[in-house]
């Protein structure tokens, strides 16, 4: 008897590749302005942040897919999009 | 004489290699010989890698299944050749059409053993005003290197298809962008 | 644009469809989008907005009721089309079966999908088989171009009024619905002079002398319906046949042989498959044939009514069939090898029907599948009882 294989898949990083390599452009935190509120963290439909033991957001460079929505959402403007080049 | 020719491109979503595909086999099929065009779908988002086959051939063309071993392969973005592999397969002395607006010294290395043909697409795209949402169009001035190799399709049969295509000011972005690019080539 | 003369273009299978849908003047089109299935009605509403199509688009919450809203405006006369695939094809199920019961000339296109769950959008052909039992006769197209020239022929079979059955053209999902080649379209004088005058279509609904349609009858009432309906799919083969040759003659392109034969006169091996892997498999005959080898291909273009005549004709003279089936009835075998293997029974051939199946859930199906199966075959790999499982080149 062969073994029952399920219909099921189990979440994960990293399901179709690194997603990294759709990004034209790359969030980069000013940590100086960062007022750890986690709003990026939050919106970030990946999710391709952490927050580090500090309490600061951390982007995993790996997952970003570069959509800018962090950017977009950050309230005091502390996130820039830096060109891939 | 038979010619037959295999192409695999190589994009991100958004650049339009599908309508550039397309538009090769248009223009092929006008000059008599038979064309196809094969998308492959898989995630359909903007920026990620996609890829399309298009097969040219002077007798009626039945495969529509992968392209292993191609004859040339179209690159739209230089950064792709250390994502995707898309050397893979491609025959000796084969040819790699490629966007060389990120184009590397060290890429130029792994391209050694093909016949290269770097075209600067986003400058051209942008001397020709050619964008779409803001995105210069690339893959219309790597359509011009695909022309200069394959040799069997004239400008003027180019530029009649992609005025069909797009009327007006768009069509004669296209046209100047295929034109400049064709120029470049020659060069 | 208005076609005026034949034209030769570079179309998607989806557009090629649309456009003939179009030139075949349609009245109503209720339609609900799934992939691989989107285009062709994306495509026809941008007809009907340029004013090339004078249609009502019918914007339903559903494929149920996309195929309810077309058993109301089939019924009312109107000549009525549709399209969808996997899941939306299940989901207008019961629907189907009523459209072809109450006898109505609907014309609908399944772009073969694979069914979930795992979630598929690649093309497989198990959901226009589930259509098999229907009453609808079924045709599967191998590329672009045959897509367009059945769907214009599946209008004028459909309103025959010795006829009168729903006809659905199938293609592969991707491989030929997003397949961009050359079609050759016939210009909208040609079409209007090969199809019906589609006023003529008898509306089942009558306001002058009303009666209830699919009212409860003694049950063998029902048993002589269906046994009508089966006499109507048999008698059809003749007008689907007269129809492609009339066809041929208009275009030079044979649809009246029913089945679509390659290399198969000598063949002492025909190769026997559907849609667009028999494209593969014409190739991989050219191939075995430049080694010599006696084979041939049959893409069976018509599934029902079944061409039985046709197909005992390509296999007279051959001694083995290989059948390639991309949908499987579970617990049974290959679906298309099903279809075929009562022929050697009932016909007393002296052949062996091998069963493969290949390509489920769109698995791409190459020349070499074919070619490493008939190689194994020939040095006695396997017997013509199992069923084979071909997957990426490796048994499974």
């Amino acid at each position: 008897m062969s073994k029952v294989l399920y219909p099921i898949s189990k979440p994960g990083p990293g399901a179709v590749g690194k997603t990294s390599t759709w990004r034209w452009q790359k969030p980069v935190i000013d940590l100086n302005k960062c007022t750890k509120c986690g709003l990026c963290w939050l919106y970030c439909p990946e999710p391709a942040f952490d927050i580090d033991a500090e309490g600061y957001p951390v982007v995993k460079y790996d997952w970003c897919k570069g959509c800018g929505i962090c950017y977009e959402e950050c309230p005091v403007d502390a996130i820039e999009m830096v060109s891939e080049e | 004489m038979t010619f037959s020719m295999e192409i695999r491109w190589h994009g991100r979503g958004g650049h339009g290699i599908v309508s550039a595909s397309n538009l090769l086999c248009e223009m092929a099929m006008r000059k008599g010989y038979y064309g196809i065009s094969i998308p492959i779908f898989g995630a359909e988002r903007r920026g990620a890698p996609t890829k399309v086959y298009t097969r040219i051939s002077s007798r009626p063309i039945y495969k529509r299944s992968e392209i292993k071993n191609p004859d040339m392969v179209v690159i739209t973005d230089a950064t792709l050749l250390h994502i995707v592999d898309p050397l893979n397969g491609l025959k000796k002395g084969g040819y790699v059409v490629i966007n060389s607006h990120r184009l590397g010294e060290d890429d130029m290395s792994l391209l050694s053993q093909y016949n290269v043909i770097p075209i600067n697409a986003v400058d051209i795209a942008l001397k020709a005003d050619l964008r779409v949402g803001g995105i210069p169009v690339v893959t219309i001035p790597l359509l011009g290197g695909i022309l200069k190799v394959i040799g069997i399709i004239d400008l003027d049969t180019a530029v009649s298809v992609i005025r069909e295509k797009w009327e007006g000011e768009l069509g004669e972005k296209n046209v100047k962008a295929l034109e400049m690019a064709m120029e470049v080539i020659k060069a | 644009m208005s076609i005026t003369s034949r034209v030769k273009k570079v179309l998607t299978g989806n557009h090629a469809t649309a456009y003939a849908v179009m030139q075949a003047r349609v009245d109503v089109i209720p339609a609900y989008p799934i992939t691989p299935q989107t285009t062709i009605v994306e495509k026809l509403d941008e007809f009907i907005e340029n004013g090339l199509l004078d249609a009502s688009m019918i914007r339903v919450e559903s494929e149920h009721s996309a195929m309810a809203a077309a058993i109301g405006a089939s019924a009312a006369g109107a000549r009525t089309y549709t399209a969808t695939s996997s899941h939306g094809l299940l989901y207008m199920y019961e629907n189907l079966w009523w459209a072809a019961n109450a006898r109505l000339p609907i014309v609908a296109t399944f772009v073969t999908r694979a069914i979930g769950p795992p979630w598929n959008i690649w093309s497989d052909h198990q959901d226009i088989f589930t259509l098999r039992d229907t009453g609808w006769i079924l045709f599967m197209a191998k590329n672009a171009q045959e897509a367009y020239d059945l769907t214009i022929q599946a209008f004028k079979i459909a309103e025959n009024p010795n006829i009168r059955l729903p006809v659905g053209v199938g293609y592969d999902g991707f491989y030929t619905s997003h397949t961009s080649e050359p079609v050759e379209m016939l210009s909208q004088d040609e079409v209007d002079s090969f199809l019906p005058d589609k006023r003529a279509i008898k509306p089942l609904l009558d306001p002058e002398h009303p009666y209830t349609i699919g009212n409860l009858p003694d049950a063998s009432f029902n048993f002589l319906i269906r046994k009508n309906m089966w006499s109507s799919m048999e008698s059809s083969l003749d007008y689907i046949r007269k129809v492609g040759y009339e066809y041929y003659l208009l275009t030079g392109r044979n649809y009246g042989d029913l089945v679509d034969k390659y290399r198969t006169d000598d063949a002492e091996t025909i190769f026997v498959s559907i849609g667009a892997m028999a494209n593969e498999g014409i190739v991989a005959v050219d191939k075995l044939r430049a080694r010599g080898v006696k084979v041939g291909h049959m893409a069976l273009r018509l599934l029902r009514p079944f061409p039985t005549a046709e197909v005992l004709d390509v296999l007279d003279g051959a001694d083995r069939v290989i059948v390639f089936s991309r949908a499987l009835s579970m617990g049974k075998g290959g679906v298309l090898f099903t279809e075929l293997a009562d022929l050697a029974y009932r016909y007393h051939l002296d052949i062996d029907v091998y069963d493969v199946v290949v390509g489920l859930s769109g698995v791409e199906v190459v020349d070499n599948d074919f070619i490493k199966i008939f190689r194994d075959v020939s040095e006695g790999v396997f017997d013509n009882k199992e069923t084979i499982f071909l997957l990426g080149g490796k048994y499974v």
